[in-house]
């Protein structure tokens, strides 16, 4: 009884001694720093030990993550190149089909450069973003910039290492686009950009994709947004499209310029 | 003696190279409390009332939190007590069953004393992760002193 009575007697002592910050009472501080500066080897050790530990912990957390995202993007990969002799039986049968009919499509292969994005708007915005490929790499002005299957936007100033292109989020971005089989001309903005004139007996509605149209060019037809919302705004002609921009700026750590001006 | 370097050994292992697998020292397997258990199991007719105190002290002084370890150790120590004084454990699952009772609620205790100081989330499945691990540990140490005795 004597022993539950004192083993009691401790719990209550330890849970007074947790609630009153022991080491920070001021008569105790010195006593408690000298004690600290005693077994600072050890406290040293302890904190190279959890942080070694942590660090080999991340870095095996790290390789497994590295590891199946390489098994992802190999079968990716893989589809990739399915699809790219898929795409290049279709280009012979057009060939052949043109020479038949007597027409000569227009089947080309574009250059292309990776780059990397290098800064970001400040304003947060989004309206353009730095690559790291300049004057030096063959960029110029008018060039395409891609990530995945969207448009990231058009390069409107190179430097000689770096560039700066103007994305789909800006308010001076404008480009011919084609939706629901008519062109229209796109307008950048940022969370949404919008599509002009749209007759009001345009079907167009929320949803559809829009895409990159290059008068005169057989350009790779992009993924520029999909139609947030169609509104009619008083006695006006046109419709008010809001268009939702596919790209993600700030996941496009990676993208592709395709070396021609539009 | 060789109890109490053998705890500090585990205090510090569990206080460096465990918090770095486990988010919190919350969620830890508290292997000295393990270690701790088997001891006062051993040694029948003592009440363990020093080594619980001096095994609460290390974790507390390696953890910073002083006091914390230390009543959630004690309360340990009197509620095995109180229980001995009822139960018997015959075989090898009755004392994992008895360590896991036990174990459970002084993780609760001590829990509960961090909760009313600070805000810290419960990640319930980390901390039961730290128990089958515990558990684990319980049973190995048993097999292994049980061969040693027999």
């Amino acid at each position: 009884m004597k022993k539950h009575g004192f083993a009691l007697f401790v719990l209550f002592f330890g849970i007074f001694l947790y609630f009153i910050n022991l080491s920070t009472l001021p008569y105790l501080n010195s006593l408690y720093s000298y004690v600290r500066y005693l077994v600072q080897p050890l406290f040293e050790l302890k904190g190279i030990l959890l942080e070694s530990t942590t660090r080999a912990v991340n870095t095996y957390l790290f390789l497994t993550g590295v590891s199946a995202e390489n098994q992802r993007l190999k079968r990716e990969l893989e589809e990739c190149a399915l699809y790219k002799v898929q795409l290049n039986t279709c280009e012979s049968s057009l060939i052949d089909l043109g020479k038949m009919i007597e027409l000569t499509p227009d089947v080309k292969h574009y250059s292309v450069m990776y780059a990397h994005v290098i800064a970001y708007d400040p304003s947060g915005n989004d309206n353009f973003v730095l690559i790291n490929r300049g004057q030096g790499a063959g960029a110029e002005e008018g060039m395409v910039v891609f990530h995945g299957y969207s448009l990231l936007g058009i390069v409107d100033r190179v430097y000689g290492g770096s560039s700066r292109v103007r994305t789909v989020y800006s308010e001076d971005f404008s480009i011919s686009v084609a939706a629901g089989g008519k062109a229209y001309i796109y307008k950048g903005g940022y969370p949404y950009g919008s599509l002009l004139h749209v007759n009001l007996e345009d079907d167009l509605k929320g949803g559809d994709p829009i895409f990159l149209r290059v008068p005169g060019k057989n350009f790779p037809s992009l993924l520029i947004g999909t139609v947030h919302s169609v509104s009619q705004e008083g006695k006006s002609f046109f419709k008010r499209v809001q268009v939702k921009p596919a790209v993600d700026v700030r996941r496009a750590s990676l993208c592709v310029v395709i070396k021609e001006k539009l | 003696m060789r109890f109490y370097l053998f705890a500090f050994l585990l205090a510090y292992f569990q206080s460096s190279a465990l918090l770095a697998f486990f988010k919190s020292f919350l969620f830890a397997p508290n292997f000295l409390l393990v270690y701790l258990f088997l001891n006062l199991v051993e040694e029948d007719k003592e009440y363990g009332l020093k080594k619980a105190l001096i095994s609460g002290l290390f974790l507390d002084i390696l953890q910073d939190s002083v006091g914390l370890n230390l009543s959630g150790y004690m309360l340990f120590t009197v509620a095995m007590n109180l229980m001995r004084l009822r139960f018997e454990f015959p075989s090898r699952t009755s004392v994992i069953f008895a360590y896991a009772l036990l174990s459970i609620v002084e993780k609760l205790w001590v829990l509960t004393l961090f909760r009313v100081k600070y805000l810290t989330e419960l990640d319930l499945p980390l901390a039961i992760f730290g128990l089958i691990l515990e558990l684990g540990f319980l049973s190995l140490m048993l097999r292994w002193r049980l061969r040693k005795h027999s």
